[in-house]
């Protein structure tokens, strides 16, 4: 956050587009990440958050397709690979763990097996070694006694067990950047709570920057340096994390914050919703595609592209610079009096309900 | 929802049109039956109009498929034969299905030993060789229409009573059914009004499996004399007379063996058509390969 | 209409056969009372019981050992007729949105499905309380003709809400509704949910994993653990003072809003 120039990003992902079929479904979604950083992607279903992870790591199939755009890992554009060479890049610089342990697994295939597998596809090592190597990934996730679990099945495991086991798999040739897909979404809370603390542990300890891919804002704020809120395929906010929860700049972003209903909510009120229906990919209206539930939506808004710009200004009482990004011409910072900011967070949380 | 967004990607059979378009298969199906029940439409001469002056005629204007050993119109006889074996094969299909989708239905809702019971019941009577069973049928109670369409029919039953018991746990599974009993329906209630409109597309395409293995079989048992009894003809019949005249006139078998041979592979096709999207969606997955995309 | 508890669970034990033929109590000796017009909150992690729970009082499945009492009856002891009698009473809506709906029925065959299993009304009137209903739970009266799978997850769930109140029950188990919908359409639900409850006078049986919704929901909250329960508590009692450990292992794991990270401090192991 200082003056000198930021150095090269370590991912750099430019204006990327991804359709199903003739359907965009991701549109112009850009985001950077420096070493060791930590993006949330937020956002609800069908706003092309896990689209666009499994787009960046090259896991679409048809009908899924990148209609555009750069992914640039230390350089190298991703999406320019052959099936080939971006198979060498995947596990070994770039790696990805997914929702749901059950699946996630072979479940035919002993987890020795599959970590092995993983460290043998990237590294020109023995048996043996990998052996050794899966070992101590093992010990490093917490699986108890990890020499005797090396031959043991998925299903021998718990939910949490085989999170972790995935999260071993996925770092054992030490990769640069992680994704995660609602990693914890499938778990219980305390299971949830420690798969997170060790996800924490690891990606600091190893340096890995990663992308959290989330519904969950509150899970999102206790992990991510700087948040991205997508809605209907776009990024519609993007911050540094304590400043996007203090202080949310699009209307739909603020709408989500709060909506989400965690031990600290008021239960006195209704609580504040947000009007209408989530959008359908393909039948978009033209302009803001928030803006048939924005309350703050008029004539400007319905009409041309918005584009993601800065909207700034000095932090409340700090010293931080907190710039956000925002796709909105009428974001909530517009009027930087503190008073009509009150007025505005308390239009949106008090009469939104449903009809 | 990733999934959600790829189903809902533009599908070149949406659902209501999803039985819109005939396709090739189900064309030629109908056609094949209605030369058979059209039959004396298309041909002049009857199927045991004899004319022993011309026996093992080439394919002529007059008899397009040539005549058989006594002078017989091969084409008569193979669409008049076609009408018995469609008769016989309609039947046991719908003995089959009538008979397996309550027989698999109540070892799917009643469970323990009730299953193991019918299901038991259903593997001994797979087990039976076909033309065993046939045999002591036919032994006990004569051949006849009747008989060969039972025999085919019970034949068939298992397979259509596994389906029906597969489906129906599957679908009780869902919460659907749950919330049915939640609400006080009755089990008879739930699974006629709620779960056999589900449950309808996998057991119809079995009944056309179930055809087109009742279409074999009968030619099987005809063949060996244990079906239709001349001087009713059907296409096991003509196999088998066919057969005694191989290396004098091949096309003589060849003709009902044809026939066998579209008409399954028709029955087969439909049956593909008629499973459920979901089972043909999965199945498309599968033969692409990789990974399904997940939320 | 009986004075005491509305449903009344006693020592109820339901225990299932383990592939290697061992036993696994699902639920080990639970007794609990829901107050007539309550909204109790049974929270639990997977394993806890709570759904299993939930359909013994549902007489989903018969518990091996123990009674549920529903307005001073022993369900136990109904027959047949009696028990489909009663089930008007106890409803319920379930997790999953397209899951709980007929797929191949249309929005007013679903919810008028409770009603033609009662034989309940001719059919104009059946229509009308259709309309009722829908009005209700806030869905346009044009979702008549609709299929589930036109439906978002959000009008799917008013839909199995609406279900669930056609036949005016007094008790309506809730397991895990809300848990399957996005956050802004999760707060429409609880909204509508709190609403009804004001309404019409229920009394809810609020099963989830999630402690935050349960508290916006619920007075009144059970704890599971393993098949047991280990706590019940009032609202503000539970989440200020629990009495149990495992209680307060679960209020700590609840992640909360709030940006624990300064952007150029990281210290390790400075959590919450």
């Amino acid at each position: 956050m200082t003056a000198a120039s930021p150095p090269a990003p370590l991912l750099d992902v430019r204006d990327l587009e991804v359709s199903v079929g003739k359907t965009p479904v991701v549109r112009s979604v850009s985001f950077q990440l420096a070493p060791g950083e930590r993006l949330g992607i937020v956002g609800e279903s069908g706003s092309g958050k896990t689209l666009t992870a499994l787009s960046v790591i090259g896991l679409h199939r048809a009908p899924v397709r990148v209609s555009g755009g750069q992914v640039l890992l230390n350089g190298t554009d991703l999406l320019a690979m052959r099936r080939r060479e971006i198979d060498k890049v995947r596990g070994a610089r770039i790696s990805m763990i997914y929702q749901d342990p059950a699946t996630s697994l072979d479940p035919l295939m002993t987890i020795g097996a599959q970590i092995t597998e993983a460290i043998r596809l990237h590294e020109p090592v023995s048996r043996a070694q990998a052996r050794n190597r899966a070992v101590e990934l093992l010990g490093d996730v917490g699986v108890p006694s990890p020499r005797e679990r090396l031959g043991a099945y998925p299903h021998e495991f718990s939910g949490g067990m085989r999170q972790r086991v995935m999260i071993a798999i996925a770092l054992a040739c030490q990769p640069e950047v992680l994704l995660c897909d609602e990693p914890t979404t499938a778990l219980d809370v305390t299971t949830q709570a420690l798969v997170l603390d060790l996800l924490d542990r690891l990606c600091r300890e190893h340096g890995v920057a990663s992308v959290l891919i989330t519904h969950d804002l509150a899970v999102a704020s206790g992990f991510c340096d700087k948040i991205a809120v997508m809605y209907a395929g776009q990024v519609v906010e993007q911050a540094a994390a304590t400043d996007f929860f203090e202080r949310p700049v699009h209307p739909y972003s603020a709408a989500l914050l709060s909506a989400s209903v965690d031990l600290a909510a008021d239960i006195s009120r209704p609580l504040p919703t947000i009007a209408g229906q989530p959008p359908v990919a393909g039948s978009l209206p033209a302009g803001c595609a928030f803006r048939s539930r924005c309350p703050y939506a008029d004539e400007a808004c319905a009409t041309g592209e918005i584009e993601l710009h800065s909207v700034g200004g000095p932090g409340i009482g700090g010293s931080e610079v907190g710039v956000a990004e925002a796709r909105c011409i009428r974001p909530l910072t517009d009027n930087a009096s503190r008073g009509n900011r009150g007025q505005q967070a308390a239009r949106l949380t008090q009469g939104v309900i449903d009809g | 929802m990733a999934e959600a967004v790829i189903a809902a990607a533009p599908v070149r059979h949406p659902r209501r049109a999803r039985l819109g378009i005939p396709p090739v298969s189900a064309l030629l199906l109908l056609l094949i039956v209605l030369l058979c029940v059209c039959a004396p439409l298309v041909v002049s001469a009857g199927p045991d109009q004899i004319d022993p002056t011309h026996p093992f005629a080439a394919a002529t204007g007059q008899h397009w498929l040539g005549t058989d050993e006594v002078g017989r119109d091969l084409l008569s006889r193979l669409l008049y034969g076609g009408r018995l074996t469609l008769m016989v094969c309609a039947g046991s299909v719908a003995l089959a299905f009538v008979l397996g989708t309550v027989w698999g239905a109540t070892a799917a809702d009643r469970g323990g030993w009730v299953d193991e019971i019918l299901m038991r019941g259903a593997d001994i009577t797979m087990a039976i060789p076909q033309i065993l069973f046939a045999l002591v049928c036919v032994a006990a109670f004569g051949a006849s229409l009747l008989s060969l369409t039972l025999i085919t029919g019970i034949l068939l039953t298992p397979s259509s009573a596994r389906m029906a018991r597969s489906v129906t746990i599957q679908e009780t599974g869902l919460d659907y059914y749950s919330a049915g009993i939640a609400y006080g329906a009755g089990k008879i209630r739930l699974l006629s009004t709620e779960v056999l409109p589900n449950i309808f597309p996998a057991l119809a395409s079995q009944a056309a499996i179930n055809a087109a293995s009742a279409i074999i079989l009968e030619a099987s048992l005809s063949f060996v004399g244990l079906g239709v009894q001349p001087p009713q003809t059907s296409w096991g019949v003509l196999l088998q007379q066919g057969y005694g005249y191989l290396y004098n006139d091949p096309s003589y078998a060849l003709a009902p063996a044809i026939m066998i041979l579209l008409t399954v592979l028709c029955l087969n096709l439909v049956a593909n058509r008629l499973s459920s999207p979901g089972a043909r969606r999965a199945a498309r997955r599968a033969a692409r390969g990789g990974r399904t995309v997940r939320k | 209409m009986a004075d005491g508890p509305l449903v009344s669970v006693r020592d109820v034990v339901k225990s299932f056969r383990t592939r290697d033929g061992g036993q696994f109590r699902a639920v080990d000796g639970v007794s609990v009372d829901i107050r007539r017009g309550a909204a109790f909150g049974l929270v639990g992690e997977s394993g806890s019981g709570k759904s299993t729970l939930s359909r013994c009082i549902l007489r989903l499945t018969r518990p091996d050992e123990g009674s549920i009492c529903f307005d001073g009856r022993d369900m136990g002891t109904l027959s047949g007729g009696q028990l489909r009698r009663l089930r008007s009473q106890i409803q319920v809506v379930f997790q999953d949105p397209h899951g709980s709906l007929n797929r191949r029925k249309s929005v007013a065959e679903i919810i008028a499905a409770p009603l033609a299993a009662h034989r309940a009304g001719s059919r104009s009137q059946r229509a009308q309380r259709v309309a009722e209903l829908l009005d209700l739970v806030q869905l346009p009266a044009a979702m008549t003709g609709r299929r589930p799978s036109e439906l978002s997850g959000g009008q799917a769930q008013r839909v199995a809400i609406a279900r669930a109140l056609a036949l005016s029950p007094d008790f309506v188990v809730l397991d895990e509704a809300v848990s399957a919908l996005d956050v802004s359409i999760r707060a429409q639900i609880l909204n509508l949910l709190r609403d009804l409850q004001a309404q019409l006078g229920l009394t809810y049986l609020f099963i989830s994993h999630d402690l935050g919704v349960v508290r916006y929901l619920c007075e009144e909250i059970g704890v599971m653990q393993r098949g047991r329960l280990v706590e019940v508590a009032a609202r503000d009692e539970l989440f200020s003072a629990p009495k149990h450990p495992y209680t307060q292992v679960l209020l700590d794991a609840v992640p909360v809003v709030n940006p624990r990270r300064q952007s150029a401090l990281t210290t390790p192991g400075d959590a919450t």
